[in-house]
């Protein structure tokens, strides 16, 4: 599911956050108090709201509740304001509840982001071309790839693995720079790309409650690139899948399923509520486990082995490894669970360009969750799915499953 | 332990290739008090480092009784020759007991119990060398002076037929050199151990050896105190443009003419 | 001249105070180990706990979790207390440094070199030997690990007998954080395929042990112990330092490479099954001194392999109390324990401040 994605973006939000407190509006007046302008309504997301102010301009509010990964949020609501104003359009004063917004002229003509889904969303769009920086050489898009192989591309850094290079921003001569943060101490480079002339959007997918919302945030991105309408229609594409396939689960039994990856030692990033428990629910699916859903904690929690063998033996299914996770090797463990014992075990390792430590699942994925809901229906009734699977795949004793010592 | 005594024959001491003393002879009975005195570079302690087997001869042999140091298997050599050196021993958590009890560590089993007549032996060396005060507490913790009577208490307690010691009296003040190298005497005379001492304190050497080995020039001479002295052997062996030793007082004294005249010459 | 009149803590009259410690060590670590077992993330009454370890065909909850994990976890913390805290003292003794253990002086990172160029030369080699290693990986990452134990090792010693004891600690941590660089390094370089089989890797714990792998790690750590005991009686020699040693009869060389031998056999299985374990081995031998009263090595192994277990074991188990939302690390826990420790060494022991 999106837990790596997690791994990667939790920090950085946090961090995030923490400089627009400082550095922006910190304003309290209501989103759009004092504002002539029309709501553009989003199904889903709710970490972010857009206003029409007319003439082309909008003005785009963001705040979020940031949890640490698998733990709970820390810290007040965080918010940023950006004002995205048309090339030959006027910038309206800043002031009142436009007060403290970065501006953004649209349509922005070339993008830098260190976060791999919003290349998805670009490319999606059909404006992969105005990616002028990346993270690193890791895109799974191999165009992209072989972009930033021949130097075409500026290398950021992707949040989780180094702070963003600024001179790499400032040589792209972005418009615009979509950021993730991996650590509080990089969320300091965004007053300083700022100040080089480059706004910055701050990415909340990880926060959103639904998982379709983080599919809104390609509306987001149309909105920057001026490709709404492509926007829209995508959202919807996903939204109809999703709702086909909830449909398609629905008429199906329940079954349960233990979503709960190895991360060494004894412990396990399980599962447990928000988003990704609704992914599975909406498949149909008792989640092995699972708690209340809460906005303040993550959709993961970490348990301890014996946790899961007091309370999820009886799960028919378990995803238990994550993209590039260990394989736990304690058989005698395993044997005592019905998903090991029937044979209904399985990693998100399709889709995988692992020398190059690339996985789809962590870009399209996160902007196609109908994806990864497919899976999971296709994994509890393999009948009335005939699709191929795209990222599950059986792992241990099921037959033709990899060896379970990889 | 049998009292036995110690002969160099033709012995040739030094490090590789390189001879520090040639075709050293001498002879000590049981029992005897001998102080090695010669001036810093003068080979003392390649010879005593020689004679207790910690390094080889380059000619000739060291003997003990019948039997001949250099080859002799080290257990069997660590049951007849104690050592006590300058070099300062330390080690987290050692106590004065642990120090002492390693004199018997030859004598023990694999495991290193000590048995009760090993007891005895450490109680009377602890005794002997006046470390009882210290017993118990941490050796790291002791001043130098009491370091070095608790490394003789763990030599004595190894009752050896030799007992080498260099240099072992630096950190001690005047009384208690005086008594250490008493207590050594007496030892070597109430047991019958050979004791081989070296010594920068001349006066006390002079005034307690039996026997002095004086290294000079290469050369090992070999008699009673009293006899190097009068042979003018002693201060052959120290005299310096400011002291010379004066046999009829049996101590250095300044020259205070030599002095007068050079420091008159040269102003 | 009275002879008699000597204290209490002379050899004879010594209470055997090691023999009193090691009967309450063994109560506390049995203490450790049973409430190891009765509580964590989930409490079993500790009658099931005793009912469980003798009807081991119980299929109750219970039984799982006290069969599968507990019992390998809390045994795997048993055997790698023991040969952490016999590996310091045989390495406090070789060096004659306080504050020398097998991670503190960088053998732990040798260790982990050698298995990250195991598993970096596997997938270099290609498929068929990474299936080996898979297959094999006990024995061939402990071999790994054994080599570069090894290396360090010696490395350390002899630089051990040119360079102060705080130098010789700098060195090393310094080792340490450059291992830590090359194995990230290695990583980066070989496929994602290799580095599974070591990720996780830089976070010491004793879970990860699987029970059929328990065997190979006590009986290799077992001959460690042996040797470590048939170097007992010569090292306390050699705590007077190296010519003090030969006076009474030792051969030094022999000694060392034995004394090394041992440690390696008990440093290096830990380090391939439970990645590196900080600061038992360096602070277990000051405990076993303390309730000894004695630096003699003998009396400190049992008290040193004692309280080696039972600190793991007590790590161990405040790691897996049921902690909200949280894991603790196990090096975090004996850090807290251990670091103090360090920097009271540093400041008052005479040899760490360049005193003796």
């Amino acid at each position: 599911m999106r837990l790596a994605f997690h791994q990667a973006t939790r920090f950085g939000l946090l961090a995030a956050g923490f400089v627009l407190a400082a550095c922006g509006p910190a304003s309290d007046a209501p989103a759009t108090g004092g504002i002539e302008g029309t709501p553009i309504p989003m199904d889903y997301a709710t970490t972010f709201s857009v206003t029409d102010l007319g003439d082309g301009t909008r003005l785009v509010e963001m705040r979020a509740s940031v949890s640490s990964w698998g733990g709970e949020a820390e810290g007040p609501e965080q918010r940023a304001r950006i004002a995205l104003v048309p090339r030959d359009g006027e910038v309206p004063p800043l002031t009142g509840a436009l007060g403290g917004a970065k501006v953004v002229r649209t349509p922005v003509e070339r993008v830098a982001t260190n976060f791999a889904p919003y290349e998805a969303a670009l490319t999606a769009l059909g404006v992969a071309d105005r990616l002028v920086a990346v993270g690193g050489t890791t895109s799974y898009d191999d165009a992209v790839h072989a972009r930033v192989m021949a130097g075409e591309l500026e290398q950021i850094g992707y949040g989780w693995h180094r702070p963003p290079s600024l001179d790499a921003v400032a040589a792209s001569e972005a418009d615009v720079m979509l950021m993730a943060l991996a650590d509080l101490s990089y969320a300091e480079a965004i007053p300083r790309i700022e100040a080089l002339g480059t706004p910055v959007v701050p990415s909340f997918m990880a926060a959103e409650p639904h998982y379709l919302g983080r599919v809104d945030y390609v509306r987001l991105v149309g909105m920057l690139t001026g490709r709404e309408a492509q926007a829209d229609s995508f959202v919807t594409m996903v939204t109809d899948e999703v709702d086909r396939l909830k449909a398609l689960a629905a008429s199906q039994p329940k079954k349960s399923v233990l979503f709960a990856w190895f991360s060494g030692g004894d412990r396990w990033g399980v599962t447990v509520r928000n988003d990704d428990a609704r992914l599975l629910r909406d498949a149909n699916a008792e989640v092995a486990l699972s708690e209340p859903d809460d906005a303040r904690l993550d959709a993961m929690a970490f348990y301890g082995t014996e946790r899961l063998l007091a309370d999820a033996t009886d799960a028919d299914c378990w995803v238990i490894q994550e993209s590039g996770t260990e394989m736990y090797r304690n058989e005698s463990v395993l044997e005592r669970f019905r998903a090991w014992q029937e044979g209904c075990v399985y990693g998100t390792i399709l889709q995988a360009k692992p020398s190059r430590n690339a996985w789809e699942i962590f870009q399209d994925g996160v902007i196609r969750p109908d994806y990864m809901l497919g899976d999971i229906v296709k994994m509890l009734h393999p009948e009335v799915r005939p699709e191929p699977f795209r990222y599950l795949a059986p792992v241990g004793p099921t037959p033709g499953a990899a060896p379970i010592t990889s | 332990m049998n009292a036995v005594s110690l002969t160099l024959d033709r012995l040739t001491v030094g490090y590789g290739d390189k001879a520090v003393l040639t075709g050293l002879d001498a002879r000590v009975e049981p029992g005897g008090f001998v102080c090695v005195l010669g001036r810093n570079g003068s080979g003392k302690s390649t010879l005593l480092r020689t004679v207790a087997g910690l390094q080889s001869a380059l000619g000739g042999r060291v003997r003990l009784g019948d039997a001949s140091v250099g080859p002799m298997p080290p257990t069997e050599r660590a049951r007849r020759i104690a050592v006590v050196l300058t070099e300062q021993a330390h080690s987290p958590g050692l106590t004065v007991d642990d120090v002492v009890a390693l004199g018997r560590q030859p004598f023990t089993d694999w495991r290193g119990r000590l048995s009760a007549e090993d007891q005895a032996h450490v109680r009377r060396a602890f005794d002997l060398a006046g470390a009882t005060p210290f017993a118990g507490r941490l050796f790291d913790d002791l001043s130098d002076g009491e370091r070095q009577r608790v490394m003789i208490a763990r030599a004595v307690a190894q009752r050896p037929a030799l007992m080498v010691l260099d240099e072992i009296t630096a950190f001690l003040d005047l009384p208690g050199r005086v008594e250490v190298m008493a207590l050594l005497r007496r030892h070597a005379r109430e047991t019958g151990t050979v004791v081989l001492l070296s010594s920068h304190d001349l006066d006390l050497s002079l005034q307690l050896a039996d026997v002095v080995w004086l290294l000079a020039d290469g050369v090992l001479r070999v008699g009673t105190p009293d006899e190097l002295i009068e042979q003018g052997a002693v201060g052959r062996a120290f005299d310096t443009a400011d002291v010379a030793f004066s046999a009829e007082r049996g101590r250095f004294e300044l020259r205070q003419a030599a002095r007068a005249s050079s420091s008159g010459s040269s102003s | 001249m009275t002879t008699l009149a000597l204290p209490a803590t002379t050899p004879t009259v010594r209470p055997k105070r090691w023999v009193v410690g090691a009967v309450v060590l063994v109560l506390a670590v049995v203490a450790a180990v049973l409430a190891s077992l009765s509580y964590g993330q989930v409490a079993i009454p500790l009658a099931e706990v005793l009912a469980s370890v003798f009807n081991p065909s119980a299929d109750t909850t219970a039984a799982r979790i006290l069969h599968d994990l507990r019992l390998p976890r809390v045994g795997t913390a048993v055997v790698a207390g023991a040969a952490l805290g016999v590996a310091g003292v045989l390495m406090q003794a070789l060096l004659r440094n306080p504050v020398a253990d097998a991670w503190s002086l960088g053998l732990l990172a040798g260790g982990q070199l050698g298995v990250a160029l195991t598993v970096a030369g596997a997938a270099f080699a290609g498929p068929a030997a990474l299936q080996f290693l898979e297959v094999f990986q006990g024995v061939s990452l402990t071999l790994g690990a054994a080599v570069g134990v090894s290396v360090a090792a010696v490395a350390v010693l002899w630089l051990g007998r040119r360079v102060g004891p705080v130098t010789l600690l700098v060195v090393g941590l310094m080792l340490s954080f450059t291992v830590q660089g090359i194995v990230s390094v290695v990583v980066h370089f070989v496929s994602r395929a290799g580095s599974k089989v070591f990720s996780g890797w830089n976070d010491g714990n004793f879970a990860s042990v699987v029970p059929a792998e328990w065997p190979l790690l006590a009986g290799v750590v077992f001959v460690g112990l042996l040797l470590a005991g048939a170097c007992a009686k010569p090292l306390n020699a050699l705590l007077l330092g190296e010519t003090y040693a030969k006076s009474l009869g030792t051969h030094v060389g022999r000694l060392r490479g034995l004394a090394l031998t041992a440690t390696v056999l008990l440093v290096a299985p830990v380090t391939a099954f439970c990645g590196p374990i900080t600061f038992i081995g360096l602070i277990v031998p000051h405990v076993a001194r303390a309730i000894a009263k004695t630096a003699r090595i003998g009396p400190l192994l049992p008290l040193a392999a004692l309280s080696g277990a039972l600190l793991a074991v007590a790590a161990d188990f405040v790691v897996h109390l049921p902690w909200q939302q949280h894991f603790l690390h196990l090096n975090a826990v004996l850090a807290l324990v251990g670091a103090p420790v360090v920097i009271a060494l540093l400041l008052f022991s005479p040899v760490m401040r360049g005193l003796r």
